[in-house]
């Protein structure tokens, strides 16, 4: 399970390293708020992408911020299996 | 009394690329279907009055002064026809961010557009 795991955050992780060509990596305790890696116009398309890649439905009005802030919390709570 | 303001400016470029088809399901998740019919000029989604819509909601959200919270695109109303003043009002999660900001009064917005950008300011008076 973990390689497919690891897998799926991947593809979070390649949306945002897409968007940002200047950065060839991304820690998995950066925090991607506070980077504005992920801003508020981006970030329901985030959303999206890790509702796509977890096959998870996340509801933005009862979302916890701190589960999608670094690739670490978001593998946590949407891809652990 | 005091005045309280927002103001937001969105490239085009982002809205542009919230048209495409692949985003199609983003953008629904932005802007209502009315809203999205308002953006129509000549049979095709404007990027530029996008960008203005979604500048409004951003300026909106900015008066709520709240750190922890997203912007809730759906619970903003944005009206507004070609010519017309916008009009915004709140509901569902994004009134209860505005009560919860002491915000009581009407809020009024603009919106202009220039070259590559959309900019929205956002007002209200608070107690």
């Amino acid at each position: 399970m973990a390689q497919q795991t690891t897998a799926s955050i991947n593809e979070v992780k390649d949306w945002v390293l897409a968007k940002h060509t200047e950065r060839q990596d991304i820690g998995a305790d950066e925090d991607l708020i506070e980077t504005r890696l992920v801003d508020s116009l981006s970030f329901v398309e985030f959303i999206f992408v890790i509702e796509q890649a977890s096959g998870t439905e996340i509801d933005m009005d009862t979302l916890d911020l701190d589960d999608l802030r670094t690739l670490a919390a978001i593998e946590k709570r949407f891809f652990a299996g | 009394m005091s005045l309280r303001i927002g103001v937001d400016l969105v490239p085009l470029s982002r809205a542009q690329a919230l048209l495409e088809p692949d985003n199609q399901l983003v953008l629904a998740r932005m802007l209502h279907v009315d809203e999205i019919s308002e953006c129509m000029r000549g049979g095709h989604l404007d990027p530029s009055s996008v960008a203005g819509r979604l500048a409004v909601k951003e300026a909106v959200f900015k008066l709520f002064r709240c750190r922890d919270a997203v912007v809730p695109w759906q619970s903003i109303h944005v009206e507004g026809l070609p010519g017309t003043w916008p009009v915004v009002y709140l509901d569902g999660a994004a009134a209860k961010l505005a009560r919860a900001a002491g915000i009581r009064s009407e809020i009024s917005v603009s919106i202009s557009h220039d070259g590559a950008y959309a900019v929205a300011v956002a007002a209200t008076t608070m107690e």
